[in-house]
């Protein structure tokens, strides 16, 4: 062997040896996504899933910071008990803001309601990771086929109206679709996963890589010059909603309660806030600049109230709990999902329009 | 463009190698040295591409000033080569002075005076300073007959070789241009790469995931200084997160620099040599951004009379300089308190010292005394660079004033709480890595030291052995770092701003 390959086959071995090494070392450390596996196919419950009776562990950035471990129960949701079809309760839905893998379930708006109830309920949520509006409105008839939803409870975060128009989130998820009643469809089938694709999800530098570092090799590899135009203050272009986008948006809001068989004022709208001006003085009076999800957002709330649907408005429930504590709602900077605060912020709002529901009048 | 992101990492730093190598071997060491310059004209427009006409122009200038420098010199009048001199680094501060003081000159006279002279908008260009003072120190070096470059392409890449360009080492013409005359420096060696890497990989972990992690912390309580005074814990957690993270990011950044050029098999000077090891401010000046300690003795004070002209004059000669060597790191109040301060420290150790001479106490001169007299002494010195890091760091005078006088108890009546976990966390961080700096190698003892030596204490097959071995790990660990540093949100390293 030449010198030059014997030197080139031992640096192999060290580009070897390193990676092996470390692929040890985060199997032992709580790397995120370990446990949070897409079910496979299921045409009786079409919706993304995560792989039922398993455990999961959740840590965010790249030291493994706040770390989380749980239990998916046996219909592929965040929780530490299985769900009994029939079983009469409150149902709540959102994205992975409810899913809240970065805390307690004790510590969620799902985990809190049961105990802040005047009258005693199973709390179940149907959560998952990146669902939009439109996936609220499909699950919210899946749920109603299965279970008996005594109230709904939807979280709204930023994002939720147009997410539901994404070609990219993979297969069992709902979007927007003006010809079908409701508006929504199903991009498709969850596929069996390949071996590769299993045997991939057991190598923790992998998990590293995607669930703590965000890789991204766009991002990785940016030639981007700093421009020459100095940049003055932002200014807001105007946002009008089309026809198209207004009509699922209302649609939405008149459909959602016959979705989950309840009579509009059982069904509670949570609406997140702008958290990252809350947390900036010199934020806090600028509004932000409207968007075509903001807009939406806006006429969704709008209708839900015309229709008697209760609105849960966040951003002055956290304003005043951070001028009060100066402690944040969020794991921000490194994540900004709600913290254990901001849920049992939420479970409280709820808890006091589903107290005031039951109590005779 | 910086070191530890893909782009410079994973496409411009191996073409860049690449092509020079392989343009060396086909077509001589100047074409690769021109292809060398060329690409680190490229590596700094990045930042702003307007820019690289005023650093193609001021090395331009320069490299006709000292050919006028010599030609004054072989002419029989002897004054005139010292009048080009002055003229061309006249010229060349007033350059500097123009894009980093013109603002910094107007809003001083407002405040001074009742006019109201509008301040104009300057963007200083990254790194003027640097290859600014690089510059000076080699026309001075030609007027000393120190110094001579005669090819244009050679002087170019002297002043913009990408690993020093933007924040340093501060660099004399006759500690790298000699080695692109070496051949052995045209084709690549494993051994330069190894020590190339491991140093790459060094300061990519005191920048990526140390110096980046006490950021925030400094970042969060400067702020609230900012607003007003702070508890005795926050200021001080605040104040040695920036210790930490001012020293992890530059020595970091200079650990990278060295190593870069180590690929090429060009040996940058060393900039740091564990400051906080220090038992005294003179040492600590030794081990500081040694480059620049360096071109402020040499260049200022030296040339201000240094130590020769008696005792109260090398006071306020040590005074001006450290309080100049202030306002080079940036046009504001803040930096010129901080110069001063370390001035003032500086006075007071060479008092101290003559002081101690005199009475005939040796062991009172720090260094040489017990092991609690060593003590005290670097806890004191570290309290002093502590202190004076306050205004390096505050964004105003104010700023600056709120966190000192909440360091010794003067922040007012703010309640003091019981520590989170997370602050109990950042101070176990924040002890061990002040150990780490005060108690372990640095990087050139690890790398330069004891794993250079390993590579000669075995046969030559085993050390090929651990070399490859050494870079192919090494390369697993860059990637990572890089990719760590873009999760991060990479921040620009501190020295770039100066």
């Amino acid at each position: 062997m030449s010198k030059l390959a014997a030197t080139a086959a031992w640096i192999l071995a060290g580009t070897v040896g390193a990676v092996v090494a470390l692929e040890l070392l985060l199997q032992v450390l709580p790397v995120s996504g370990k446990g949070t596996y897409g079910a496979e196919i299921d045409p009786k419950w079409p919706m993304h899933h995560l792989l039922p009776d398993s455990n999961f562990t959740y840590s965010v950035g790249w030291n493994l910071e706040n770390v989380h471990s749980g239990r998916i129960n046996n219909m592929g949701y965040v929780a530490p008990f299985d769900y009994v079809a029939g079983t009469p309760g409150i149902v709540v839905l959102g994205d992975s803001y409810v899913e809240s893998l970065m805390n307690d379930y004790s510590q969620t708006l799902q985990g809190r309601l049961g105990g802040l109830l005047e009258q005693p309920s199973a709390v179940l949520q149907f959560a998952n990771s990146g669902a939009s509006a439109a996936d609220y409105l499909a699950v919210a008839g899946l749920v109603a086929g299965r279970f008996k939803p005594t109230w709904g409870i939807v979280v709204m975060s930023e994002g939720d109206f147009v997410e539901g128009f994404a070609a990219d989130r993979g297969h069992g998820y709902h979007n927007w679709d003006s010809s079908a009643q409701p508006p929504v469809k199903l991009t498709g089938f969850e596929q069996e996963r390949s071996p590769l694709v299993k045997a991939a999800r057991r190598i923790a530098l992998i998990r590293y890589l995607r669930y703590n570092l965000k890789v991204d090799l766009q991002n990785l590899i940016r030639f981007e010059p700093v421009s020459d135009d100095q940049a003055g203050p932002m200014e807001c272009a105007p946002v009008e909603l089309s026809a198209s986008d207004a009509a699922l948006a209302s649609s939405f809001a008149e459909l959602l309660p016959g979705q989950f068989g309840l009579d509009p004022t059982h069904v509670i709208l949570v609406f997140d806030s702008d958290r990252k001006s809350l947390y900036d003085p010199k934020r806090r009076n600028t509004p932000r600049c409207a968007t075509r999800d903001s807009e939406a957002q806006k006429l969704i709330r709008a209708k839900a109230i015309e229709r008697g649907i209760k609105v849960i408005e966040m951003g002055p429930v956290f304003a005043s709990y951070y001028d009060r504590t100066h402690r944040r709602v969020d794991h921000s900077p490194a994540d900004w999902h709600w913290n254990a605060a901001a849920h049992e912020l939420v479970a409280h709002e709820a808890a006091g329009i589903i107290n005031d529901a039951s109590r005779p009048h | 463009m910086l070191f530890p992101t893909g782009e410079f990492l994973f496409v411009y730093l191996p073409i860049t190698l690449g092509m020079f190598f392989l343009i060396a071997r086909l077509a001589g060491a100047n074409a690769a040295a021109g292809w060398l310059m060329l690409a680190s004209l490229f590596f700094y427009s990045f930042w702003r591409p307007i820019h690289v006409l005023l650093l193609v122009g001021s090395i331009a200038f320069n490299y006709v000033a000292g050919g006028m420098i010599l030609r004054a010199k072989e002419g029989g009048d002897p004054l005139a080569p010292r009048r080009v001199l002055t003229f061309v680094v006249a010229t060349n501060l007033a350059v500097l002075a123009y894009f980093k003081y013109f603002n910094f000159l107007i809003a001083t006279l407002n405040d001074l005076t009742a006019l109201d002279l509008p301040r104009m908008d300057i963007t200083l260009p990254i790194g003027i300073s640097f290859f600014t003072f690089t510059q000076i120190a080699y026309l001075v070096d030609v007027y000393a007959g120190k110094a001579v470059e005669r090819s244009p392409i050679r002087y170019s890449l002297f002043v913009a070789y990408f690993p020093h360009l933007v924040a340093g080492p501060v660099l004399h013409h006759a500690q790298m241009m000699p080695q692109f005359r070496e051949q052995r420096v045209y084709s690549p060696e494993l051994r330069n790469f190894t020590i190339g890497i491991s140093f790459l990989v060094v300061g990519l972990i005191k920048k990526v995931i140390i110096a980046d992690s006490f950021a925030p912390i400094a970042n969060e309580v400067f702020a609230s200084a900012a607003g007003g005074g702070l508890a005795i814990e926050t200021a001080w957690r605040g104040i040695l997160a920036y210790t930490m993270q001012i020293y992890f990011d530059f020595s970091g950044y200079s650990d990278m620099a060295v190593g870069l050029s180590r690929l090429i098999g060009v040996q940058l000077p060393y900039n740091f040599d564990s400051p906080y090891k220090s038992v005294n401010i003179i040492e600590f000046w030794r081990r500081w951004h040694m480059t620049l300690s360096a071109f402020l003795r040499d260049y200022l004070y030296i040339a201000l009379g240094g130590n020769r002209m008696g005792k109260v004059r090398r006071y306020v000669n040590l005074l001006t300089t450290m309080l100049l060597g202030g306002l080079w790191h940036g046009a504001s109040w803040t930096f010129v308190i901080w110069g001063g301060l370390h001035g003032a420290y500086l006075v007071v150790n060479h008092g101290w010292r003559w002081f101690a001479g005199r009475n005939r106490a040796p062991g009172a001169v720090a260094g040489s005394g017990t092991f609690i007299g060593r003590a005290a002494a670097s806890a004191i010195t570290m309290l002093c660079v502590v202190v004076a890091w306050v205004p390096f760091r505050a964004g105003s005078v104010h700023e600056a004033g709120n966190m000192i006088s909440s360091m010794f108890g003067g922040g007012g009546n703010v309640p003091s709480v019981a520590l989170e976990p997370e602050q109990v966390q950042q101070w176990v961080w924040l002890v061990v890595f002040l150990l780490v700096a005060k108690l372990l190698p640095n990087s050139q003892e690890l790398v330069d030291g004891r794993l250079a030596r390993r590579f000669d204490g075995v046969s030559m097959q085993h050390a090929r052995r651990l070399m490859g071995v050494l870079v192919g790990a090494g390369a697993v660990v860059i990637v990572l770092m890089a990719m760590i540093s873009e999760s991060r949100s990479v921040t620009e390293f501190i020295y770039f701003n100066f």
